[in-house]
């Protein structure tokens, strides 16, 4: 017994832990090995289904691009539909009420939202996920200034999984702004802007903070 | 030998129900239970890493010492969720988009860890798989009959997500929309629980009287 917290003993525990996560861990990998190019090919398809119900039928064609866009903003994809510049389509991570929601937003050249395609949520059902509702998105069509819970209809029961929604088209539409050749649309909005700024106290902190960025760089 | 394995096929749906009886794993069970589908498919990924986890657990059962014995049994057990997760989002893509967050927690429900330290690791392998099953089918059970009210009071369908979708006229345009939240999920797991014993004790009272 004196022998109990010998070194063999510490070396048997490390030892069996060892085999057992390195057994575990090669299993993980073989699975990883067989499922991954399924895995890939199914969230490519997603998406690809999501720019599609923003775009509807026809050729799209996407070519990625960089650029200094705000944080949830995953992805930035410069659409060509038809073989006609058809503004830019950015994935954007907004947080709802039952976790991330993955979306598609469509911006068409001149600055206003061109549809909203949702990718991913985890919204209630029944409550929260009638927001990827064609009612509820078609609201945002041809938006094009930084939107408050004054600017659209919330679904009843729904205020979360609403203004996730909104937060994640004001996103996209800063993303927008800080791509190339956007100052005129921005400067159109400049003054939509600072009438919703007024009328809605209620607003929050975040949506004040993107009111002032964007106000920021129509100055420029 | 084959009243053993009956035995534990009774315990595991009906005398010790996980959800019903023994009340563990709770949170995914409110959380995901809002149709059918996605009670059938959490039940079955349950029921799957169960059964791996048990085996995997029972045959390793000598190998593993006993001070590090939770430790071995997590590492097995998320080493089969994260597989589970991944052939789910593979080969179950729309399942997986309703379930996402929740397979992963898997992990931490407590009817899996349950069974490996109370059964896996003190019988030998076929015992604990059928083990692994019952409890996996009597969680799915649960969950299937919770889901289904839920869906039917809540959405006003049922089956809604494969093709034999049934919609209820009245119901469909103006659900109940609180079976769809928490509270409702707690009220009606409290009813059914509440059922579900009554209906066991008279069962148990019956075969009292029988031995008599």
């Amino acid at each position: 017994m004196q022998n109990k917290f010998g070194a063999s003993y510490f070396l048997k525990i490390g030892l069996t832990l060892l085999v057992i996560t390195a057994l575990v861990a090669g299993m993980l990998a073989a699975v990883n090995m067989i499922t991954k190019d399924k895995i890939d090919e199914n969230n490519l398809s997603e998406q690809n289904a999501a720019i599609k119900s923003v775009y509807g039928e026809g050729d799209i064609e996407t070519e990625e691009i960089s650029g200094d866009f705000p944080e949830n903003v995953g992805k930035a994809l410069s659409v060509k539909q038809n073989g006609e510049s058809a503004g830019y389509c950015f994935e954007v991570n907004t947080s709802g009420y039952g976790g991330n929601i993955k979306m598609m937003v469509g911006i068409n050249s001149d600055g206003s939202v061109r549809g909203i395609g949702i990718v991913e949520m985890s919204e209630t059902a029944g409550l929260g996920s009638r927001v990827s509702d064609e009612t509820y998105l078609s609201q945002y069509g041809g938006k094009s200034t930084t939107l408050t819970v004054s600017d659209i209809d919330v679904i009843t029961g729904s205020t979360v999984s609403s203004k996730a929604i909104m937060n994640g088209v004001n996103a996209a539409l800063d993303a927008f702004a800080s791509t190339e050749g956007s100052d005129t649309a921005t400067e159109g909005a400049d003054g939509a802007t600072e009438s919703t700024d007024a009328s809605t106290e209620s607003t929050d902190a975040s949506t004040e903070s993107t009111d002032a960025s964007t106000e920021g760089s129509d100055e420029e | 030998m084959k009243n053993k394995y009956l035995a534990i096929l009774k315990d595991g749906i009906l005398y010790k129900n996980p959800i019903f009886i023994q009340l563990l794993g709770l949170c995914s069970t409110l959380a995901v239970t809002t149709t059918v589908v996605n009670s059938v498919g959490m039940g079955l990924a349950v029921t799957a890493v169960l059964m791996c986890s048990n085996l995997m657990i029972s045959l390793l059962r000598k190998f593993i010492p006993d001070q590090v014995r939770i430790a071995c049994f997590i590492v097995i057990i998320s080493g089969f969720v994260t597989a589970v997760d991944m052939l789910i989002k593979a080969y179950f893509f729309e399942l997986s988009k309703t379930l996402g967050l929740f397979i992963p927690l898997i992990v931490v429900n407590c009817i899996i860890l349950a069974r490996a330290e109370a059964f896996a690791s003190k019988n030998t392998p076929l015992p604990s798989v059928v083990d692994g099953f019952a409890m996996g089918i009597g969680f799915t059970f649960a969950l299937v009959i919770l889901g289904a009210i839920r869906e039917l009071f809540g959405s006003g369908t049922l089956f809604s997500g494969t093709g034999f979708e049934i919609t209820v006229p009245g119901l469909h345009d103006k659900p109940v929309l609180f079976f769809v939240s928490s509270g409702g999920a707690f009220i009606t797991l409290g009813i059914l629980i509440a059922a579900f014993h009554y209906l066991i004790d008279k069962h148990e009272e019956k075969a009292e009287a029988e031995d008599k």
